[in-house]
């Protein structure tokens, strides 16, 4: 027997078990190919595909998740770094509303490449930041890929940019589907005495 | 028959303490130590162990003291969670200063 217990290593796979659901990656992708189909189609309702996404992530958890892989409450130590995750957000959707005020009216009148680095870097950096206190890898890699799609429609007319979002969200979607699957394989749900203990 | 007693370079090894000296008990706390509170599916999950042999180990860690086990529900469903006490967390604490000691010690 060792006295090599690795805490920081045993709490870190306890947390980051409940990111191998695929959760994020099908809300991200059905996220992204509602804003693309609205785009591609220019029928606002669309927009409500876009904004199903959100019930993804609360109902996955609830349904599939904890049912198969139980619940921990997590120390002071990751509530901090979750409460920085919800100052992050606010402040994102503040800037980004700022910002979209003043461009609207300064009268500046960046370059579309410009404007597109910007949107892009501004939403790469945001995503990077949950990945970073999120501890949930997968997101950077995600984020040049949601980031670039947005993008994109600083440079180009529709539909280009709804055929882009269209094909990042079906790949992230497939991504995340088969983590599912493999979720609900190597977790299959408990018995009735196990899950009522 | 008189009991020796151990001498003084294997005295920390009999002060070990027996309760998390088990590899299946200390897993269930070297978990629960790094959380804040945790269901038994959760447990399971993570150490690998059956839901009797689970059981098992838990009433020998709550009988110790060690560990509060909270009974609730969860909408309609029963909802079981457990946590360490404080004198879990400390027992737990002095047992890995114990083990660092003893496999110090040990020459080589």
């Amino acid at each position: 027997m060792t006295t090599q217990i690795d805490l920081k290593q045993i709490e870190r796979r306890a947390w980051t078990m409940y990111f191998d659901d695929g959760l994020w990656e099908i809300f991200l992708g059905v996220l992204l190919i509602g804003m693309g189909v609205r785009t591609v189609t220019d029928n606002v309702w669309f927009t409500f595909l876009a904004l199903s996404s959100v019930l993804v992530w609360p109902l996955g958890k609830r349904l599939v998740t904890i049912p198969r892989v139980g619940l921990a409450k997590f120390g002071p130590a990751r509530r901090a770094k979750q409460f920085k995750i919800t100052v992050i957000i606010v402040v994102a959707v503040l800037a980004t509303f700022a910002l979209w005020i003043y461009a609207a009216n300064s009268g500046v009148n960046l370059p579309d490449a410009a404007s597109a680095a910007v949107v892009g870097g501004f939403i790469t950096f945001i995503f990077w930041l949950l990945a970073y206190f999120l501890d949930f890898r997968r997101l950077y890699l995600y984020a040049p890929l949601f980031a670039s799609t947005l993008a994109l429609s600083e440079v180009f007319e529709d539909p280009i940019p709804g055929y882009a979002a269209l094909g990042a969200g079906g790949l992230i979607l497939l991504i995340g589907a088969l983590y599912l699957l493999r979720f609900m394989r190597r977790y299959p749900k408990p018995s009735l005495e196990e899950s009522d203990a | 028959m008189t009991h020796e007693t151990p001498s003084e370079g294997l005295q920390p090894i009999s002060e070990i303490d027996r309760v998390i000296h088990e590899p299946a008990r200390l897993m269930i706390l070297a978990h629960l130590y790094v959380v804040d509170s945790a269901d038994f599916l959760f447990l399971m999950r993570q150490t690998g162990l059956t839901f009797g042999n689970l059981s098992s180990h838990m009433s020998k860690l709550e009988a110790a003291g060690y560990v509060h086990v909270a009974k609730g529900f969860a909408g309609r469903k029963p909802r079981t969670m457990l946590r360490l006490t404080g004198k879990g967390r400390e027992a737990f604490k002095s047992y890995r200063q114990s083990m660092k000691q003893v496999l110090d010690g040990l020459p080589d």
